[in-house]
């Protein structure tokens, strides 16, 4: 593939929205004061931004580049599938009031299990957290490098070194305040960029003769009875589930959302959110009408966008997946340190550090998660969706736990405990023995049954007053 | 092993995809009209 930009271009677009961001980060970052300014955003945030970011976090790298990936391997249901990972948005909308309700001052989604379950279950619960949230960070790091180098032949490790740069910054200097605002100019960008790239493979194919040109050419990429790609739709489902009912990204934003917000904006964002998968997934769909040669399906996507748009349109594409990254990565890098703040340096390090230390501390945090990142990055491990999937099976023995934690007192923590380590090892087991597409089934069915079986033979009683009154105490 | 072959149809494929773009093409309408609404009503943050 010839590159769809010059380097030096590239490079100056990636330094004008890097500078742009960076000051934007700043001058957001300018009043933030105590901790929850800086890790909550001041815990008032609107149904704009709250919806805004909700959807640009869930809009990632990996929606812009993955789905059209998965679209190319697995057809139609591969996009269908992959659009169902609104459904986690959708179902977290709930759970985003009850959060706010149980522990109106909270911080981490390692705060709710460590008061609700216990220090054994919180413990194994940052694991797959950390599991989690490394395996998504290294994987957009990689994404940046891939698509710089796809887009503009920019090497592999500068171009993914240059974002993580922009990332770390902006986010170091504003907190979540930053993340958020940004997210919301990044949103409007990578929806106008995927809307205009998708209108114009329908004006140069058309969707009829692109269809002719499938069938023609990879006939299964329309079968509706396509074995894996079913077992993919469901597995995504619960898997989307899963990343979000337990991911700090998700929960950092419930706490940080205004009264009244959090339900809205994650319903809302999940709706909008649902169609784009499928929009980006049709880009790919447009390969075998364009004759193009895929080398490697995780670079069908930018192959396809530079194919039909060309130079000018180069610079759009360019820019939108520079914002999905950006969207994502900084959400990620706050939420992390968060957690890492919150739930490692204050509840295994430090027990008593002020809010102060830990602002501070939390600064340091999110340069050192920068620094990890690169050095993960700097080999290209595994394909994108791969490196994805992997964890899967950690991030879905999560989902019963956070429910049945939220709703139900019998919910226990050895179920929990146990509910979560069981569910990860039959999840990786399948993800080894079966493929990627049954990891989160198996573990999220296995964990379910653990926790049922074992809270059920137990006879706890939560009460769920204590989450509150802990949180001040603290 | 025998694998059963069921084709998406032109219509319905067509239906899918311009369903999800025109729904894509709304949302930034409406996420800047809920902009504007926070910011008269000054909850923006």
């Amino acid at each position: 593939m010839s590159p769809v930009l010059s380097p030096t271009l590239a490079f100056t677009i990636l330094a004008v929205f890097g500078i742009v961001w960076i000051w934007f980060g700043y001058w957001l970052g300018r009043n933030n004061r105590t901790l929850a300014d800086f890790m909550l955003a001041g815990r008032n945030v609107g149904l704009a931004l709250a919806t805004a970011t909700a959807m640009a976090t869930w809009v990632t790298s990996n929606t812009t580049m993955t789905a059209p990936q998965l679209t190319y391997e697995l057809g139609v249901w591969g996009m269908v599938g992959y659009s169902l990972g609104a459904v986690g948005l959708i179902l977290f909308s709930p759970l985003a009031t009850r959060i706010k309700a149980l522990l109106p001052e909270g911080y981490t989604s390692g705060d709710f299990i460590r008061l609700r379950y216990g220090v054994t279950a919180w413990r194994v619960f940052l694991v797959i957290s950390f599991c989690y949230a490394l395996g998504w960070l290294i994987s957009l790091g990689m994404a940046g490098g891939i698509l710089v180098n796809a887009l503009s032949g920019i090497e592999y490790r500068v171009g993914m070194t240059v974002i993580l740069i922009v990332c770390v910054s902006y986010t170091l200097l504003g907190g979540l305040r930053a993340v958020i605002a940004t997210d919301f100019v990044q949103t409007l960008i990578i929806l106008i960029g995927v809307v205009v790239v998708a209108w114009m493979v329908i004006d140069r194919i058309g969707i009829e003769p692109l269809h002719t040109a499938v069938l023609d050419r990879r006939p299964m990429l329309l079968n509706l009875l396509f074995p894996a790609a079913i077992m993919f739709l469901f597995n995504n489902l619960l898997f989307g589930v899963g990343e979000i009912f337990h991911s700090n990204v998700w929960w950092s934003r419930a706490f940080a959302f205004g009264e009244g917000v959090g339900a809205k904006a994650y319903l809302i964002a999940g709706l909008m959110w649902l169609p784009i998968p499928i929009v980006a997934g049709f880009i790919a769909l447009a390969a075998p009408a364009l004759g193009i040669t895929v080398p490697s399906s995780d670079m069908v996507g930018p192959l396809v966008a530079g194919e039909i748009i060309g130079a000018v349109g180069g610079v759009l594409v360019f820019i939108v997946i520079f914002s999905a990254l950006a969207s994502s990565l900084d959400s990620l890098l706050a939420a992390t340190a968060d957690l890492i703040t919150q739930d490692v340096y204050r509840g295994h390090i430090n027990p008593g550090a002020s809010d102060e230390k830990c602002h501070r501390a939390g600064k340091w945090i999110i340069v050192g998660l920068g620094i990890f990142t690169w050095i993960m990055c700097y080999p290209r491990i595994t394909t994108l969706a791969g490196l994805l999937y992997f964890t899967g099976a950690f991030v879905a023995s999560a989902i019963w736990p956070i429910v049945f934690g939220l709703y139900f007192k019998r919910a226990s923590a050895s179920g929990a405990t146990l509910g979560m380590v069981l569910g990860s090892a039959t999840g990786l087991a399948a993800y080894f023995i079966i493929g990627f597409y049954v990891a989160a089934l198996v573990s999220c069915a296995v964990s379910l049954f653990v926790m049922a079986a074992v809270s059920a033979s137990q006879n706890a009683s939560f009460d769920f007053k204590l989450l509150a009154m802990q949180t001040r105490m603290k | 092993m025998t694998t059963s072959i069921v084709l998406i149809s032109p219509p319905l494929f067509s239906v899918l995809i311009l369903t999800a773009l025109l729904l894509t093409s709304l949302s930034p309408f409406i996420l800047v009209a809920l902009l504007v609404r926070d910011r008269s009503n000054r909850k923006l943050w």
